[in-house]
């Protein structure tokens, strides 16, 4: 009888074929951090050991994953999907924060009701859009932590100037200056000459 | 993850301390995912990662791996597939063959690297492989996913027929096609774009400046140009409108009348008297709407103005008799210099045409509407100009009335 149960489920559990969202819970269960090496140019080194240090804080469990960004499939689950997958086989209470490495994501809570989702989206909207996933999870739990969390979601904070757009707008500026600084000597050299000739004929006359 | 990939790093920094040093002299942190593939294909010649695990299922495995197997017989050598994502900010910069070419660095053996990426793109790097191929190996259209929406749909006979490509392929001696670009450096990407100086400057001097001085030119004549035909009175025009002709007289009869009845002593009251009563009438001939090409009825009112004008300055700077208007144009007020104009009759002109040259004197003849010059017209009233000692008696007589 055993055996035939044996027999019977093993090619059932065997042929059930482990997804992406199966692999990512078998890793948290190991680490609670897990950040993708796709994007090496976008996520510097240390990345994990920040989102460990900050996340650390909130005094509750935690299981993020940091996905690669610009990928797109039917077949991939959706950051809400995915944290609803992980959390069904890890079956273990916490924030649960499934992000690509530019932050868009989402964030949810078993086993308590802070108001996570609306966290993550603030911390996202106060940031330039290259601040980071790092800055971005740092940002998150210290909203969280905020003595009124209600009043900080509320708070208004403008996003800064990203230092992509700080670049190109000093750059942008440098080339006007010399536009300016050029055009102004070209219609000197034109103006100059012809007012002269004209005040020496109003002189002559 | 990471820490697998760090935990897999360091094996392999023990393993194959020689071998790292060939995918470009990059960070070690820029070959973590490098050496975790490098790591997993010596175990299985077929990688999939586990962003892509949910496109590739048990059995299109199987027969990638069986395709694996064959073409490995035939070709002697190792045959690697990888499916793996490989986004813009890759460490190879988002490029599938400079990926491959890392990889083989990485994991030091020579063989066919076949590369799927997340739009189920298609990669093929030989090294070292006895077949003649060309840069690309395999065509386009077999790169390239037929359905951009359904990309990973057919992809294992894609990858047979891409292995038969390369197995066809006649005979020759083992070569490695060239990367003939490289990745941006490792944390320099994108390079910043310093700002251009020279350019712009140049632009400006020698082209945006002078077409701008050149426009502000024009823009300054022009201005000047409006400027001069708002401000100035109509009397100050070379070919005043009627219209404006007919206000200006209107203004004249008015300021004149102000003055009358003239003061018993007055020298030149009969004369003021006489100017605004032939004013008048021919003011009144004219009546309240003359045409805007009549020009009779523009050498009416000119005529109107300058007796209105002389009969005040009678009155106003006790003259006894008035004083003749400027030959050139009579509306410029009385002529007090005695000038030649070309085509007119000699006569004494105003300070301001006494003091333009000739062909300017000539230019400022008034005009009528109809673009004749006053002193043209050989009828009526005005044939004789508006000179004279007493214009107002001459129009007087020309009604009938004196």
């Amino acid at each position: 009888m055993s055996l035939f149960v044996w027999f019977c489920s093993a090619p059932a559990w065997a042929d059930r074929e482990k997804s992406n969202a199966d692999l990512l819970a078998e890793r948290l269960a190991e680490k609670p951090v897990l950040v993708t090496d796709h994007e090496l140019r976008e996520i510097p080194e240390g990345t994990a050991e920040r989102l460990e240090q900050a996340l650390s804080g909130l005094g509750v469990p935690y299981f993020v994953v940091v996905r690669s960004s610009g990928i797109h499939f039917d077949e991939r689950k959706t950051p809400d999907e995915l944290a609803v997958l992980l959390h069904e086989r890890l079956q273990k209470d916490g924030i649960y924060l499934v992000t690509d490495a530019r932050g868009s994501g989402t964030a949810r809570q078993y086993g308590g009701s802070w108001p996570v989702e609306r966290a993550w989206g603030v911390a996202g909207r106060e940031l330039s859009y290259d601040a980071g996933v790092a800055q971005q999870v740092e940002r998150f739990v210290e909203i969280l932590r905020a003595p009124d969390v209600e009043a900080r979601l509320k708070e208004v904070r403008e996003a800064p100037e990203s230092a992509y757009a700080k670049r190109s707008r000093e750059r942008d500026r440098a080339e006007m200056r010399a536009l300016v600084l050029g055009s102004v000597l070209g219609a000197a050299v034109v103006l100059v000459p012809l007012c002269v000739s004209l005040v020496r004929k109003r002189v002559r006359r | 993850m990471r820490a697998a990939a760090c935990w897999l790093a360091a094996v392999l920094v023990v393993l194959l301390a020689p071998a790292g040093a060939s995918s470009a002299d990059e960070t070690p942190y820029a070959l973590v995912r490098l050496e975790r593939v490098a790591t997993a294909l010596k175990a299985d010649p077929l990688f999939v990662d586990d962003e892509l695990v949910d496109l590739v299922d048990r059995g299109e495995r199987g027969r990638i791996k069986k395709a694996i197997r064959k073409t490995g017989e035939r070709l002697g050598m190792p045959v690697f597939v990888i499916v793996i994502p490989n986004p813009p900010d890759s460490e190879a910069d988002g490029r599938d063959d400079v990926f491959l070419h890392w990889l083989h660095g990485q994991l030091g053996r020579d063989g066919l690297y076949l590369m799927v990426d997340e739009d189920a793109n298609l990669e093929v790097v030989p090294f070292q492989v006895p077949r003649e191929l060309g840069h690309f190996v395999i065509p386009q259209s077999l790169a390239n996913p037929a359905d951009r929406k359904e990309p990973f749909v057919g992809l294992v006979p894609r990858i047979e027929q891409a292995f038969a490509e390369v197995l066809d392929a006649p005979s020759a001696a083992p070569g490695t096609p060239e990367l003939y670009s490289e990745a941006d450096p490792f944390g320099e990407e994108p390079p910043p774009r310093e700002p251009e100086i020279w350019g712009p400057f140049f632009g400006g001097l020698l082209v945006l400046g002078p077409i701008a001085a050149v426009l502000l030119l024009l823009l300054l004549v022009l201005g000047r140009g409006v400027y001069r035909m708002w401000r100035r009175p109509p009397t100050a025009s070379d070919q005043p409108r009627v219209r404006r002709l007919h206000a200006q007289a209107e203004k004249e009869l008015t300021r004149l009348a102000a003055l009358l009845p003239p003061p018993e002593e007055a020298e030149g009251g009969p004369v003021a008297l006489r100017s605004y009563d032939a004013a008048r009438i021919v003011y009144d001939d004219v009546g309240p709407r003359p045409k805007a090409r009549d020009d009779e009825a523009a050498l009416d009112l000119v005529g109107v103005i300058v007796l209105a004008r002389q009969g005040r300055e009678v009155l106003e700077k006790g003259l006894l008799r008035p004083l003749a208007p400027c030959r050139v144009n009579p509306l410029h007020g009385p002529g007090i210099l005695k000038r030649p104009v070309v085509g007119l009759p000699a006569g004494k002109i105003c300070r301001s045409c006494a003091d333009a040259d000739a062909r300017e004197r000539v230019r400022r003849v008034l005009r009528l509407p109809g673009g004749r010059r006053y002193h043209e017209v050989k009828e009526g009233r005005w044939q004789r100009g508006f000179g004279g000692q007493d214009l107002a008696k001459r129009v007087l007589e020309s009604l009938g009335v004196g």
